[in-house]
C-alpha cells in the first residue's frame, strides 16, 4: 500500500517544465502571466516534500481519528516556510503569487488531503488585500502572514446575511470554514440596508463560536452566534464586487484542491491495481479496468483544463475571471467526486476500509461540491454572465491578454 | 502537370499577406482581411451551385491560398512551403476558423501527412518532386487500413514483392480518404511476413495512376461519400517510390501519424469555439426555448467550459511539441479522447435544442459546417479514427499509466 501519493500534476512534468513562462508569452502572446512559472514549480516542489513527511497517510489517519494535532504541526510548518505569504503582495510580507501560487498550494494540500484553516485564511486573506484600505488590509494580512492569526469565511459566498444596526452585530450567521484557532471571522452582514462584510472576532466575548462535526474530518465549519457585537472592520459591498471576489477566490481554491485529490487518488489507485492479483494475475493487467483508470485521467485532465483557464483568467483580472472560477469550481468538484467514487469501487472489498485512503478522499470531494456554492448554482450564475458578455458583444473565450 | 514541378524554385513570391510574417500583430490583421475577402468570394462563386461542390470548393480554396502563399505555409521554402513559424500558423489556424473558412479536409493527407513523412525521411529527390505539388492542389491519400488491420495496423497483409527495379502490389485497403480523388498514396505494405510484425512492413509513394488501382468508393454514416476501399492488383511501384529502408515502413510511418497530434487538431479546437459562440449568440437573438431550461443552460455552460479547457490544452500539446517535450506523448492522447468527445456532445446538445426539427433533412450551404446532425453523426469519424478512443485508453493505460500488458 503505497503512501498518500505526492506526484505533481503537470507542474512537475518535463512538459511544464520545458517551457517557461517567457516562452508561452512568445508564443501566445500572452504578456500577463506571471514570470515565475520556474519559481512556482520549485516552489511545489518544496511544498510536495514537507508534505510528504508532515503530512503522510499515517498522520492523516490518526488526525481523523483525532489522535494527533496534525492541522496545527502543519500550520505551524507552513507559517516557518512562508506558505501562508505565497499568494498575497510583498507590502504585505508575502510573496505576491496570486491566484497561480494559491493554485499550487490548494492543490498539494488536496493531494495529500491535509488539515488545516489554509483554504478559509489564505482565501479570506488574498480577498482583504484587495477589497479594504491599505491599513485595514495591512493589520490582518501581515497577522496571517506571520501565522497569528486563521479567518473563517462564507462557505457559499453570496448567502443569508446577518443583521447590523448601529455598528453592533446581532444574530446567527451561516456556517464558517473554521479551525480551533481562528480569532477573526469574515462575515456577510445587512448594515442597515446596505450589503457588505464585517470582521468579527470570534470564539471570545458575545461571538461564539460552535464546531459542527463533518463526515469530513479533514476539514471543519462553524456556526457563529453574535450578541450585540461591535466588528473589528466593516466592508461595504453596495455593487457585490466584493462578494464575487470572495466567490471567486474560494471557487478555485476549492478547484485546486479537488484536482489535486482526484490525481493523487487516481495513482494510489492505479498503483493498487498494479499490485492486487486475482485469477492469477495484476487486476491492472485486465483491459475493462485499465479502461476505467484511463478515464479517471481524461476526467481529471479535463478539469485540471477549465480550471487552466480560471487562474488565467483570474491572473490576468479579466471581467469573466468570475464565471470561470465557478465554472472550474463546478467541473473540478465533480470529477474529484466520480473519480473518487471509482477508485473506492476499483480497491474493491479493502477500498470500503476506514484503514485505506478512499474515504477520506471521497468524503473530502463531497464536502468540496458544497463549497463555495452548490454547482447548479454557480452554472446559473456562469451562464447568467456568459449571457451578458454575449450579448454585449464580449467573448469570453478569449485566453488572458 | 507534375513534371513542372521539380526543382527547388516554386516559392511563390513574397504575397502581401505574407510580407508582414515578421510581425504577427500585422501578420494577423492581414491574414483575416485576406480571409474574410475569400470567404465572401467563396459564397459568389459556390453558395448558389448545384450538386456536389465538395471538390471544386476545396480545390478553388486551395488555390486562393496559393495565390497569397499560403498553400503550404508550415513547410521550407526549398519545398514550395512559406516558412511559418508556429506563432504564425497558430494564427493562420485561428483565422480560417474565426472567419468559417472551410476545413481544407480534402488536402488533410497532402497537408499533414505527406510532409511528416517526408521531411524526415523523404529522399531530397522525393522531397523537391512531390512537396511543391501540394499548393498547386495535388490530392494524397493514406493507403495504410486494411479489411483486417484496423487498430492493429501492424498486421497488415498488403503485400510488396520485390522485382528488379520495382515491387508488385497486391492487397486491399479501406477507409482510404478522398482516395477517388487523389493522384498519389502514401501506402504501407508487407515484405516481409516471417518476422515480428512491426519489422515486415514497407513504405512506398503510389502513383493512384497505375495498372490495376481500383478504387471503390464507401458511403459514410453522414450520407457523405468521403472514404473508399482501394484494390491493389499486381500493382508495380518503383523503387525509387519507397520511402526509408525495406522493413522500415513501421518507424516511418510513426512520424505520418504523428501529423495528427500539431496544428491540425488545434484548428478543429478553434472551430469548436466559434459553433458555440455562435450558437449561443444565435440563442439569444432568436430567444430560443431552451434558454429557459435550466438544465439546458447548465449543460451549455459545462459544454461551453470543457471546450475551452480543450483549447488550453490544445495549445499546451503545441508547446510541448515545439519544445520535444516528452509530455507531448501523454497530452495527444488526452487531446484525442477529450476532443472528439467533446464534439459529439456538443453536436448532440445543439441537436436536442432543435427538437424535432434537428430530424429534418435540410442541407444549406450555411448550414454545412454548423448543422448539429453534421456535427454529431460525423463525430464518429474523430472517436473512430485515427486510433479509436478504445485504443487511446489502452495506450494511456499502458504506456502512460504502466499497467501490465494482459
Amino acid at each position: 500500500m503505497s503512501g498518500i501519493a505526492c506526484s505533481f500534476g503537470h507542474y512537475a512534468r518535463a512538459g511544464t517544465r520545458a517551457v517557461p513562462t517567457s516562452q508561452r508569452s512568445e508564443l501566445f502572446g500572452n504578456q500577463n502571466v506571471t514570470p515565475c512559472n520556474e519559481d512556482l514549480v520549485t516552489f511545489s516542489e518544496n511544498i510536495c516534500e514537507v508534505l510528504t513527511t508532515v503530512c503522510d497517510r499515517r498522520s492523516v489517519h490518526a488526525y481523523f481519528d483525532g489522535g494527533n494535532d496534525l492541522d496545527l504541526t502543519l500550520w505551524d510548518r507552513a507559517t516557518e516556510l512562508g506558505w501562508l505569504g505565497i499568494g498575497v503582495s510583498e507590502e504585505f510580507g508575502g510573496l505576491g503569487l496570486g491566484p497561480r501560487g494559491l493554485d499550487v498550494l490548494f492543490r498539494s494540500l488536496g493531494q495529500n488531503v491535509s488539515p488545516g484553516p489554509f483554504c478559509s485564511t489564505l482565501v479570506g486573506a488574498q480577498w482583504l488585500s484587495e477589497c479594504t484600505a491599505l491599513d485595514v488590509a495591512k493589520q490582518f494580512v501581515s497577522a496571517v502572514v506571520a501565522g497569528t492569526l486563521s479567518l473563517g469565511i462564507p462557505v457559499a459566498p453570496g448567502g443569508v446575511s446577518m443583521k447590523m444596526q448601529g455598528g453592533r452585530i446581532t444574530g446567527e450567521s451561516e456556517t464558517l470554514l473554521i479551525h480551533p484557532r481562528t480569532r477573526l471571522s469574515i462575515l456577510p452582514v445587512n448594515n442597515e440596508g446596505e450589503a457588505g462584510f464585517a470582521l468579527v472576532p470570534v470564539g471570545a466575548g458575545d461571538a461564539d463560536l460552535a464546531r459542527i462535526e463533518l463526515w469530513d474530518r479533514t476539514n471543519s465549519i462553524g456556526r457563529v452566534k453574535c450578541r450585540n457585537v461591535a466588528p473589528a472592520a466593516v466592508i461595504p459591498d453596495p455593487r457585490g464586487r466584493a462578494v464575487d471576489l470572495l466567490r471567486c477566490y474560494l471557487a478555485l481554491a476549492v478547484a485546486s484542491d479537488s484536482v489535486g485529490g482526484a490525481r493523487a487518488i487516481a495513482d494510489q489507485t492505479v498503483a493498487y491495481l498494479k499490485l492486487r492479483e486475482q485469477f492469477g494475475r495484476p487486476l491492472a493487467s485486465l483491459q475493462a479496468l485499465k479502461h476505467r483508470a484511463a478515464d479517471l485521467y481524461v476526467a481529471i485532465v479535463k478539469a485540471e483544463q477549465v480550471l487552466e483557464c480560471a487562474i488565467d483568467a483570474a491572473d490576468g483580472d479579466v471581467a469573466s475571471a468570475g464565471m470561470w472560477a465557478a465554472l472550474a469550481k463546478a467541473a473540478a468538484s465533480e470529477a474529484y467526486l466520480s473519480v473518487a467514487d471509482d477508485c473506492m469501487q476499483l480497491h474493491g472489498g479493502v477500498g470500503f476500509t476506514w484503514e485505506f485512503d478512499c474515504h477520506i478522499y471521497l468524503k473530502r470531494a463531497l464536502l468540496n461540491r458544497q463549497l463555495a456554492g452548490d454547482n447548479r448554482a454557480l452554472r446559473d450564475l456562469a451562464a447568467g454572465q456568459l449571457t451578458e458578455a454575449t450579448l454585449a458583444g464580449i467573448t469570453t473565450a478569449e485566453f488572458a491578454a | 502537370m507534375l513534371g513542372k514541378m521539380k526543382g527547388a524554385a516554386m516559392s511563390p513570391a513574397r504575397s502581401d499577406v505574407l510580407e508582414k510574417a515578421a510581425d504577427p500583430a500585422l501578420f494577423r490583421t492581414a491574414v483575416r482581411s485576406w480571409v474574410e475577402a475569400t470567404v465572401k468570394a467563396d459564397r459568389t462563386v459556390f453558395s448558389g451551385r448545384a450538386g456536389d461542390i465538395f471538390y471544386d470548393r476545396q480545390q478553388w480554396w486551395m488555390a486562393e491560398r496559393n495565390k497569397v502563399g499560403l498553400g503550404t505555409p508550415h513547410w521550407p521554402e526549398a519545398y514550395g512551403g512559406a516558412d511559418l513559424s508556429l506563432k504564425n500558423q497558430i494564427i493562420l489556424a485561428e483565422e480560417m476558423a474565426r472567419a468559417g473558412a472551410p476545413v481544407m479536409s480534402l488536402f488533410t493527407v497532402s497537408l499533414n501527412h505527406v510532409p511528416a513523412t517526408l521531411i524526415r525521411w523523404g529522399t531530397e529527390e522525393q522531397k523537391t518532386r512531390y512537396l511543391p505539388g501540394v499548393a498547386k492542389g495535388v490530392v494524397w491519400c493514406q493507403g495504410f487500413s486494411e479489411p483486417g488491420a484496423g487498430s492493429d495496423l501492424a498486421s497488415l497483409r498488403t503485400r510488396a514483392v520485390r522485382d528488379g527495379d520495382s515491387y508488385i502490389i497486391n492487397g486491399q485497403k479501406i477507409w482510404s480518404s478522398y482516395s477517388m480523388f487523389a493522384e498519389y498514396c502514401i501506402l504501407l505494405t508487407r515484405t516481409d511476413p516471417n518476422v515480428k510484425k512491426q519489422a515486415g512492413i514497407t513504405y512506398f509513394i503510389m502513383d493512384m495512376k497505375s495498372k490495376g488501382v481500383e478504387v471503390r468508393p464507401l458511403r459514410q454514416a453522414n450520407g457523405g461519400a468521403g472514404f473508399a476501399e482501394v484494390f491493389l492488383t499486381d500493382v508495380r511501384i518503383p523503387v525509387e517510390n519507397r520511402v526509408g529502408k525495406e522493413n522500415e515502413g513501421w518507424t516511418v510511418a510513426q512520424s505520418t501519424l504523428s501529423a495528427e497530434r500539431g496544428i491540425l487538431v488545434f484548428e478543429s479546437g478553434e472551430r469548436l469555439r466559434y459553433v458555440m459562440e455562435e450558437f449561443y449568440a444565435d440563442a439569444l437573438r432568436n430567444a430560443a426555448d431552451w434558454l429557459r431550461d435550466s438544465e439546458m443552460t447548465r449543460e451549455f455552460v459545462r459544454l461551453f467550459a470543457e471546450m475551452q479547457g480543450c483549447r488550453q490544452l490544445l495549445r499546451r500539446l503545441l508547446r510541448e511539441n515545439e519544445a520535444n517535450a516528452p509530455s507531448a506523448f501523454e497530452t495527444v492522447i488526452y487531446v484525442k479522447i477529450i476532443s472528439t468527445t467533446l464534439r459529439k456532445k456538443i453536436g448532440d446538445f445543439m441537436l436536442r435544442t432543435k427538437g424535432l426539427g434537428g430530424q429534418f433533412h435540410t442541407q444549406s450551404f450555411d448550414e454545412m459546417t454548423s448543422d448539429p446532425m453534421n456535427i454529431y453523426i460525423g463525430s464518429f469519424a474523430g472517436t473512430i479514427a485515427g486510433g479509436s478512443n478504445e485504443i487511446m485508453r489502452n495506450v494511456l493505460a499502458e504506456k502512460v499509466l504502466k499497467m501490465p500488458r494482459s
